[in-house]
């Protein structure tokens, strides 16, 4: 058997389902296909492309959603990750059992994430306003309706989900640094603020970085939680550049347009996929 | 010890309780919900622990409706033939890459970013090419379009764990008279098996997971508990007590999984990005 006959079915595999269908929506891009119209799709080269960027504003709208969500939510992630991590690498009782009850969130369908805020953030019967109640908050908070409001709920999602994420590969790291390190900077007489700042800090800059990007790769994806808790809205405000190309192919039918969108998404994951190999193999 | 540490160790506690209370408080919520009556979810303030509690919503979905029980079998089959092709795939590849250095890094890499396409990028075209196929609907049209994602993280996962076994056994094999093909099934399987089963979890809670191919390539007969789960939300009706009690059944499978694999979690959320 010759050696590339183990890679064949690999090979046909990706050929067949993954360059094949992508310079096929390539060629829907260059058209005006609707999946409703009656008449022959026509070439129409470019033309998709130049009116996303340029005369379409809800596109540049969904991508401005996209990252006004993506954004805070990492940055979110990343410090409560790292707070909590911190607190279990202290060396405390019962380190096992809380990390894995923490870490629950990560594994869940992220639709199912979606409907349980949905209905925690119910503005009569949620949990929220019920705990906000009884803490003597006695408005109700119309969490998923008030443009300001909704885009801090789907980062509040986001943050349920995968900040254990964020949690785990810190605390990864943290267990790789050497005790030495720490223990001979604490006996040079730096304060716990020092230690952290100059070699917790650094020493997990790599993990850091490849969590980062990986959660940045998925929250430029973000479809499933803003599709069971806003479909976008209200008034589009966070419509994001998934949710956009959903609507514009499946809803609308506009199989061209939304392909030339889509192919934009691919070339921002792209880029963000280069970077990414680049850091890991540049440590490999 | 000193009164400071104690008074640390306290602090550390509480800290760690806000975020279980976080992490927890929504799945306990759901969880509580989905013994609830009608009456119950419905009130404000919130029951918090259901007075009467009941299997009513469960019993609607598995046996009066008897939809819920089907979407949850249309995903165990969707994942799990899924999984089986995955492990067929990868095995040979991961022991190509692994063993015989083709493709140095390069092949590697170019397969594990296969998981990074956004699955909205893909969507448009495999509804297009499904519905030319007549493969709108059916369990194989969901099977085909997962492989990319999974192949490439299984084969990432595969050659770490074919690495790190010893070539001296299959060495012997080999010298001994066994063909390579021999040896990769007798040899190399028996012993990553524990790796494969890690492999197999991780491709199965991914499809199990999945939304949007679930939303856009299936109807009716072959719909996935996701998409079900999103289909629920009529804006006239919201049956929390239904929806909890299948958002219980669809998150029971995948903890039940995860939880075996927790001591690979790292390796497998990060794709070996992270050496452990």
């Amino acid at each position: 058997m010759r050696k590339y006959t183990y890679l064949l079915p690999v090979i046909v595999l990706l050929i067949a389902i993954t360059f094949f269908p992508l310079l096929y929506s390539l060629s829907v891009s260059l058209t005006n296909f609707r999946l409703t119209a009656t008449e022959r799709p026509q070439f129409t080269g470019l033309k998709n492309y130049f009116e996303i960027l340029f005369r379409d504003k809800r596109f540049w709208r969904s991508l401005y959603n996209t990252f006004t969500i993506a954004i805070p939510a990492l940055a979110l992630e990343s410090v409560l990750g790292m707070a909590v991590a911190l607190l279990l690498n202290r060396g405390i009782r019962g380190k096992r059992i809380i990390t894995v009850l923490l870490i629950l969130p990560v594994v869940v369908p992220p639709i199912t994430s979606g409907l349980i805020w949905r209905m925690l953030y119910h503005e009569k019967y949620g949990a929220i306003n019920g705990l906000l109640y009884f803490f003597g908050i006695k408005q109700q908070i119309t969490w998923l309706s008030t443009p300001g409001l909704t885009k801090f709920a789907v980062i509040l999602t986001d943050v349920w989900q995968w900040t254990p994420f964020m949690m785990l590969m810190i605390l990864a790291g943290l267990q790789s640094i050497p005790v030495e390190c720490i223990e001979a900077a604490e006996v040079d007489g730096a304060s716990p603020f020092q230690r952290f700042i100059y070699i917790t800090l650094p020493m997990l800059k790599y993990t850091l970085m490849v969590a980062a990007l990986l959660r940045i790769m998925d929250l430029i994806k973000v479809f499933d939680v803003v599709f069971v808790l806003t479909m976008g809205g209200p008034g589009g405000t966070t419509e994001t550049i998934s949710m956009y190309t959903y609507i514009v192919s499946f809803r609308a039918f506009r199989m061209g347009f939304g392909s030339a969108l889509s192919y934009l998404v691919l070339i921002l994951t792209v880029i963000l996929c280069t970077y990414f190999i680049k850091v890991v193999r540049g440590r490999g | 010890m000193r009164e400071g540490a104690i008074v640390k160790d306290v602090l550390t506690y509480i800290a760690l309780g806000i975020a279980l209370f976080f992490a927890l408080f929504p799945i306990v919520w759901t969880i509580s919900m989905s013994f609830k009556t009608i009456g119950e979810y419905y009130t404000f303030p919130p029951v918090w622990i259901p007075r009467e509690p009941t299997l009513d919503n469960y019993k609607y979905l598995l046996f009066t409706w008897t939809s819920g029980l089907k979407y949850l079998i249309n995903s165990s089959i969707v994942a799990s033939l899924n999984t089986i092709l995955i492990l067929l795939i990868s095995i040979p590849a991961s022991y190509a890459i692994a063993r015989f250095k083709i493709g140095q890094k390069n092949l590697s890499f170019w397969i594990l970013s296969q998981r990074m396409l956004p699955p909205i990028a893909v969507v448009i075209p495999y509804f297009l090419l499904l519905r030319m196929l007549h493969l709108i609907d059916t369990y194989w049209g969901l099977i085909i379009v997962y492989l990319p994602f999974n192949v490439g993280f299984a084969v990432w996962l595969l050659i770490g764990f074919i690495q790190e076994f010893p070539q001296d056994i299959e060495d012997a094999a080999l010298v001994d008279g066994c063909s390579r093909i021999r040896a990769l099934v007798r040899v190399v399987v028996p012993i990553i098996a524990p790796g494969l089963a890690v492999c197999a979890i991780f491709c199965f809670i991914f499809c199990w997971n999945e939304f949007m191919f679930a939303l856009i390539l299936t109807r009716e007969t072959a719909k996935t508990v996701t998409a079900q789960l999103a289909a629920f939300q009529s804006p006239t009706k919201i049956m929390w007590g239904e929806i909890s009690a299948l958002v219980v059944l669809a998150i029971i499978p995948v903890f039940v999984l995860a939880l075996s694999v927790q001591k690979y979690l790292v390796r497998g959320l990060a794709m070996g990005a992270v050496k452990e």
